[in-house]
């Protein structure tokens, strides 16, 4: 019994490895990357809700000099479609608090 | 017993995860060519865009592909996309380092792209050079099809630009953006066929009534003004040859009339 569950870890690792470590290292940077994305946009969804606005699209940019902003799209309770661009401080991160703090900010004086 | 049930355990783990990673990289890629497909190159742009690292982007668009496809086949179409694409592939190691890709996005249209941190004059000319070179590499590829009594050359039309020219536009440097400002460009480069074009903040959308393009009955150019409220259901017809040419509405977007 041991030596067969051996045989077969064996063969297991045989399997991982004939997948190339740089596609799984490059597949973990992705899905670090999605997951960075997806929590930022469901915690915007969330408190966005809170104004009565249903986020549609929420793309990122850089302006002139590297200036990052968002573009928002959401729909508010007539269905009326607002969009907006909120530019934010150079070097700040767009998936950061301040980043956060200012879609908020934007969204509720747009509401 | 219960260390080797552990580690068979955390070896099927790793399985899974090796096996999600394949899928997911198998998704990326373009069946035809084997190369990183677009969403692979959305996914590319929007990590440039959100990381600030400044890029150039170069859209490769192939001069006259659907006549190919029209008149040869698909069979022979898909052989000279898959020729284009081993010779883009060996002009990105020849002339680009190694952090540029080549991207195959939908049936002609091809992308190289690669980090540009300074985007000086110097560095901006020498993409631009560089992506000549790769034009003029591409026409001379001849391609032999077995319908055809000889060899076809295949040019290409290039549109490029660096990040800071589009963060440069009103609209900003969004992966969306980008795509636009690209087209733009790889329209002002179709005008004349077999060239490279830098995108400019000053090119724009034609309105709908501005309508070019090429008779595909007498191959001449074209370029007519649809009068005001006949661009729904206005036919348009060849000034070379009368034929009738394709509906305003149906023509391709094309860089502004000059």
């Amino acid at each position: 019994m041991a030596k067969s569950e051996a045989n077969f870890g064996a063969l297991l690792t045989t399997g991982i490895l004939a997948f190339s470590p740089g596609m799984i290292a490059a597949s973990n940077a992705r899905q670090k990357n999605e997951a960075r994305r997806n929590a930022f946009r469901r915690a915007l969804e969330v408190e966005l809700e809170l104004f009565g606005l249903e986020l549609l699209d929420l793309t990122i940019g850089r302006a002139q000099g590297n200036v990052p902003f968002w573009n928002v799209a959401c729909r508010d309770g007539r269905a009326q479609l607002r969009t907006m661009r909120v530019e934010l401080p150079l070097g700040t991160d767009p998936f950061g608090s301040i980043s956060h703090t200012l879609l908020v900010e934007n969204a509720q004086k747009a509401a | 017993m219960t260390s080797e049930s552990d580690s068979i355990d955390a070896a099927f783990e790793q399985l899974k995860h090796a096996i999600r990673a394949g899928l997911r990289a198998e998704q990326l890629l373009d069946r035809l060519t084997r190369l990183p497909n677009d969403e692979a190159l959305t996914e590319w742009l929007e990590e440039k865009v959100e990381s600030s690292e400044g890029f150039w982007i170069a859209f490769v668009e192939v001069d006259r592909f659907k006549s190919v496809n029209d008149e040869f086949g698909y069979d022979s179409a898909n052989e000279r996309l898959r020729q284009l694409a081993q010779c883009l592939v060996t002009a990105n190691v020849s002339y680009f380092d190694s952090s540029s890709s080549v991207f195959r996005a939908h049936g002609d249209e091809f992308f190289i792209a690669g980090p540009m941190p300074q985007a000086s004059q110097k560095d901006c000319e020498e993409v631009s050079a560089k992506l000549d070179r790769v034009r003029q590499d591409i026409g001379g590829i001849h391609i032999v099809m077995e319908r055809a009594s000889r060899p076809m050359m295949c040019t290409v039309s290039v549109g490029w630009l660096v990040s800071t020219d589009s963060g440069a536009t009103d609209e900003g440097c969004t992966q969306p953006a980008v795509r636009r400002q690209l087209e733009l460009a790889v329209g002002e480069a179709k005008l004349e066929r077999n060239k490279v074009v830098r995108f400019t903040p000053e090119m724009r959308r034609p309105t709908t009534r501005d309508a070019r393009g090429d008779c595909r009955s007498c191959h001449a150019k074209f370029s007519v003004v649809v009068p005001a409220g006949n661009e729904g259901d206005g036919a348009l017809f060849c000034p070379n040859c009368g034929e009738r040419l394709e509906r305003p509405g149906s023509l391709k977007p094309q860089a502004k009339l000059p």
